[in-house]
């Protein structure tokens, strides 16, 4: 039957060739499924995230300048005159000492004292023409006098007044001035740049609980939440208080951070509690307990859909007449709160501002507007809260304790920061961007290295790199004592860590284990692999099978033949 | 059967086509409701899309900017200068769909000259098998088709697609290298998956040829005549729009399926709920899907290209990225060209009410999902696997049919003796 043979044969390699053909576009696919499901990983820079982590790239130095001026009348008058390079020397060389008796190699405050220009000047009168703009760069003015006493100026100056005018009293008590003022700072920077990794979480905790997270920027929300009507509040003089008030403290301030500032009133904002009831002293009270629940986050409209800045509240209440007087203390009968407030960290402060109806409708032309004096402590309580919020230490109570003489610190006008406290803010934020920026960095690059299949595009791989660009540029700066333009460079490099960080792209295979390849790719290919695998192996089969018919033919053809194949088989 | 009745008939049947259009035409609510379902009209294929496209171009705007417009340039200068006017645009549409169905009439007379010098099958009893549908029954199936209605009442523009391959099947039928390329190549062009009509449209031209060399010289030339086509017509292109951004917003769109509007297809909930990560490797998967059944089928089947094409029409239009009911209409209308097969289909009941219950369950459940918000996208997706299902079953069955024709063709049944009795059991298909 031939033409049944040749049929058969035809089929036989339509057969071969449509599997064939489906298996070559199988096996075409099989460099695409390499190529599109590849995860792309750019490189990150994990060689300097580990120099950097340990600060090998770059020490950070935070250069101070103190030029050392002596009197001049007292050098005259008394025959034998300390020499100014003898001071200079001798507070280096004590500065020196102590470092190496506290065990610190280095001082992260590079303090650098140099002798300065005498002077002929009084101490109750502000030597301007000395007054140093430089950030890091102060002015001691020392003379002689009945009891040692050293003042701190607000313009970046200070006044030692020494007992007995000789070389050791006097550097004894310039060292010890200058570690009041710059030794907290030393301490609190020193414990924040701590690579130990066992002490360095609980302290920042403690540190920065209070202070909010740095930016260049903070939306400022003034609110007067009034709890009903009938306390007959319709008007509040903010606008006036922001200006006599807050207004010396955002001008200093504008070298850290900007701000912008708004204000509300909301009634019938009530609390979402009933406070408790004191009848000793017919008070309403709050226990620091209840406290926590006070802010009615439900029913209080806080969320500024202004700008985008962090923003920080300030909320005034005035309770309602059932709940008046409002104030907080711990129990019936306990001392009660004298400034009426607290201060929520990281989120702003409250003040209650209980009114006397009966008193500011007798006495007052307007009683339901809130006047400037009503705000007053109010906005003094809030001004000291901002103060907490934005890290601003205060240097008179870090220092009190130690001296063995009085140091005084003189205070700007409304709670604003001085000079000294401004620097000190610069330092410490620059310090702190520059460890944040780093811990982003480095938990990024560690969850990278941890999560294989974690997809790292490019841009991430721009921004870590240009972050610790950033970060050494700031570093830079500060060994070069230029503290602005540190805390900007820094702050470019927390903001470039934290996007690298928070990057959408990465976050969507955070959580995407081996195990659910497998679930995605079993529904499509089972199905699909199996008709073709099976197809596969028939045909070999067949083939082999031919195979055998072929050679029993050939045996059955004849005796010799088979030893033939015998022989080339062996 | 007298000459003069049948062309009477033709004249009745295309009466009626037109008559019933033009009155459908008349409620322009119609039009711009069918033209707005997502059965009808799709990202690719919407003439909203299209007008809007054409008035971007008669300002001045680069039509393929806003990502809006995936239409092909040259359908954009065909509507250019008659947009302006329903009537014409109406007539157009109309038109066409005439000429599909004369062509699809024209394709039938080719095929039954073609049949009637086959050896007959010789069927259960002994009896010689009829021929297939007339021409004109299969004009009818597709001019009357609810499907191919409510496609040309939406005015999608799948219908130029259609037409350009059932005139590339024509031309094939017919032996007309250079315009049955041409056409594949329009329709390529309109469409990108009709490329791979090439095949089938090759298989047509070369069926009488029996020199293996001329066969293959054949196949080169038509291979280089759609090259040129194709080529020609995207430099007509260019010179229309004057720049190569159409290639992203026409081919990129389909082959990407970036435009994630629900269809009837399987492809956008696939893509809506994938991770991301694995986006461009499914999409991979589903293109070369489309693509990799072509080659196989036409080996198979290659004694039968009119098989192939109606075959390679239903899996576009089962697993393309934008499918709408046009592409129903499509092969559907080339179903009866291979109307020999019917009698051994086994589940034609079942997909004839696949269909209709999708046709019916799609709209509500569209509207459950989209107005009400009773339902989700589930809903709305299940019928659209029903309706895959549908045209799965459909080409499952009909493929057996052919081949069980074929087998019927090489074995002929024996009327006595055992083979009768314990091989296929015949009398289940024949009845």
């Amino acid at each position: 039957m031939p033409t049944d043979r040749d049929s058969m044969a035809a089929n036989d390699n339509t057969r071969r060739m449509v599997i064939l053909s489906v298996w070559a576009v199988v096996l075409l696919g099989l460099p695409l499924w390499w190529k599109t499901t590849r995860v792309y990983r750019a490189e990150l820079p994990y060689d300097s995230i580990d120099q950097w982590n340990q600060w090998k790239a770059c020490q950070p130095k935070f250069p101070i300048r103190v030029n050392l001026h002596l009197s001049e009348t007292e050098q005259q008058q008394s025959g034998r005159n300390p020499e100014l390079s003898d001071v200079t020397q001798g507070v280096t060389r004590r500065f020196q000492e102590l470092n190496t008796a506290n065990g610190v190699k280095e001082s992260l405050l590079a303090i650098e004292f140099i002798a300065g220009k005498p002077w002929t000047g009084s101490i109750n009168k502000d030597i301007t023409e000395h007054t140093s703009t430089v950030p890091g760069t102060y002015d001691f003015y020392i003379s002689p006098s009945n009891v040692t006493h050293a003042s701190i100026r607000s313009q970046r100056q200070g006044f030692i007044q020494v007992q007995s005018w000789n070389t050791d009293h006097i550097i004894d008590t310039i060292v010890e001035t200058s570690s009041a003022v710059f030794g907290s700072e030393e301490r609190t920077i020193r414990q924040l740049l701590d690579t130990n990794e066992d002490t360095q979480g609980v302290r920042k905790v403690h540190d920065q609980l209070k202070t909010v997270k740095y930016a260049p920027g903070y939306q400022l929300t003034f609110s007067l939440f009034s709890g009903d009507a009938s306390n007959g509040v319709r008007e509040w003089k903010m606008q006036e208080v922001i200006h006599a008030y807050l207004a010396p403290f955002i001008k200093t301030m504008s070298t850290v951070s900007k701000f912008t500032i708004e204000s509300q009133i909301q009634h019938y904002a009530s609390l979402a509690f009933t406070p408790q009831m004191d009848y000793s002293s017919q008070e309403h009270y709050l226990t620091p307990d209840a406290l926590p629940n006070f802010i009615n986050a439900a029913e209080w409209s806080l969320a500024s859909t202004v700008s985008s800045l962090p923003s920080l509240n300030f909320l005034t209440y005035v309770p309602k007449p059932s709940e008046s007087p409002l104030v907080i203390k711990t129990g019936p009968g306990a001392s009660k709160s004298s400034t009426n407030s607290f201060l929520i960290p990281r989120w702003g402060g409250v003040a209650i501002l209980n009114r006397d109806i009966d008193r500011t409708k007798r006495s007052e032309e307007h009683p339901e507007v809130i006047t400037v004096q009503d705000l007053e402590p109010v906005m003094r309580v809030f001004l000291t809260q901002l103060r907490d919020l934005m890290g601003v230490t205060d240097l008179s109570t870090t220092t009190q304790s130690s001296s063995s003489f009085p140091i005084v610190f003189h205070k700007s006008l409304n709670e604003a920061p001085t000079t000294w406290e401004l620097d000190n803010l610069l330092r410490r934020r620059s310090a702190e961007n520059l460890v944040d920026s780093l811990a982003t960095i480095s938990s990024l690059a560690r969850l990278v290295r941890k999560t294989p299949n974690m997809v790292v595009l490019d841009h991430i791989q721009k921004d870590v790199t240009e972050a610790l660009r950033d970060i050494g540029r700031s570093c830079e700066h500060l060994s070069r004592q230029e503290y602005v333009e540190a805390l900007a460079a820094s702050r470019d490099g927390l903001v470039k860590s934290e996007t690298a960080f928070f990057d959408p792209t990465m976050v969507s295979m955070l959580y995407f284990p081996d195990e659910h390849k497998y679930a995605i790719y079993m529904p499509l290919f089972v199905p699909i692999s199996v008709p073709l695998l099976m197809s596969l192996l028939r045909e070999v089969k067949r083939l082999k099978e031919k195979k055998k018919q072929a050679q029993m033919d050939k045996d059955s053809q004849g005796h010799d033949d088979h030893d033939i194949q015998h022989d080339k088989q062996e | 059967m007298a000459k003069g009745s049948s062309s009477n008939n033709a004249a009745a049947v295309f009466g009626t086509a037109v008559a019933l259009r033009l009155a459908l035409f008349q409620f322009p609510a119609l039009a711009s409701l069918l033209g707005e379902r997502v059965e009808i009209s799709t990202p690719v294929t919407s003439f909203k899309r299209l007008s809007e496209g054409v008035f971007l171009f008669t300002n001045g705007v680069p039509p393929y900017d806003g990502g809006v417009v995936h239409q092909a340039p040259l359908l954009l200068g065909l509507f250019y200068p008659i947009i302006s006017s329903p009537l014409l645009v109406n007539l157009l549409y109309i038109l066409t769909d005439l000429a599909i169905g004369y062509m699809l009439l024209r394709i039938t007379v080719i095929k039954d000259m073609d049949y009637a010098k086959e050896k007959k099958i010789t069927q259960y009893g002994g009896k010689e098998e009829e021929p297939g549908m007339g021409g004109l029954s299969v004009a009818t199936l597709y001019l009357f088709n609810p499907y191919t209605l409510a496609s040309c009442i939406g005015r999608s523009t799948i219908l130029y697609s259609n037409t350009a391959v059932v005139a590339a099947i024509w031309m094939g039928m017919k032996g007309n290298r250079s315009l049955a390329m041409f056409s594949v190549a329009v329709a390529t062009y309109l469409s990108l998956y009709p490329s791979m009509l090439i095949i089938p449209v090759i298989l047509m031209l070369t069926r009488k040829i029996n020199d293996n060399d001329l066969t293959k010289k054949v196949t080169i030339q038509c291979t280089g005549l759609f090259a040129g086509s194709l080529v020609a017509l995207f430099a007509l292109s260019f010179v229309l729009v004057n720049s190569w951004d159409f290639f992203g917003s026409v081919y990129g769109t389909i082959l990407t399926v970036s435009d994630l509007t629900p269809n009837l297809g399987l492809c956008w909930y696939f893509f809506i709920e994938m991770f991301d990560q694995f986006r461009p490797f499914f999409l991979v998967v589903f293109q070369i899907h489309v693509f990799i059944f072509a080659v196989p089928v036409s080996i198979k089947l290659r004694k039968y290209p009119l098989f192939v094409s109606f075959l390679l029409c239903a899996i576009m239009g089962t697993f393309k990225g934008y499918p709408s009911i046009g592409d129903a209409s499509l092969y559907l209308g080339l179903l009866p060209l291979s109307s020999e097969i019917f009698k051994y289909m086994r589940y034609s009941f079942l997909v004839t009410n696949l269909f209709m219950y999708s046709t019916l369950l799609a709209p509500i459940f569209w509207y459950l999902w989209v107005y009400v918000g009773s339902g989700n996208a589930n809903f709305f997706y299940a019928i659209g696997l029903v309706y895959g299902i549908g045209e799965i079953i459909l080409m499952i069955d009909s493929t057996f049919a052919i081949l069980r024709r074929d087998f019927e063709a090489h074995s002929p049944p024996e009327t006595t003796g055992q083979d009768a009795a314990l091989g296929w059991d015949r009398e289940v298909v024949q009845k």
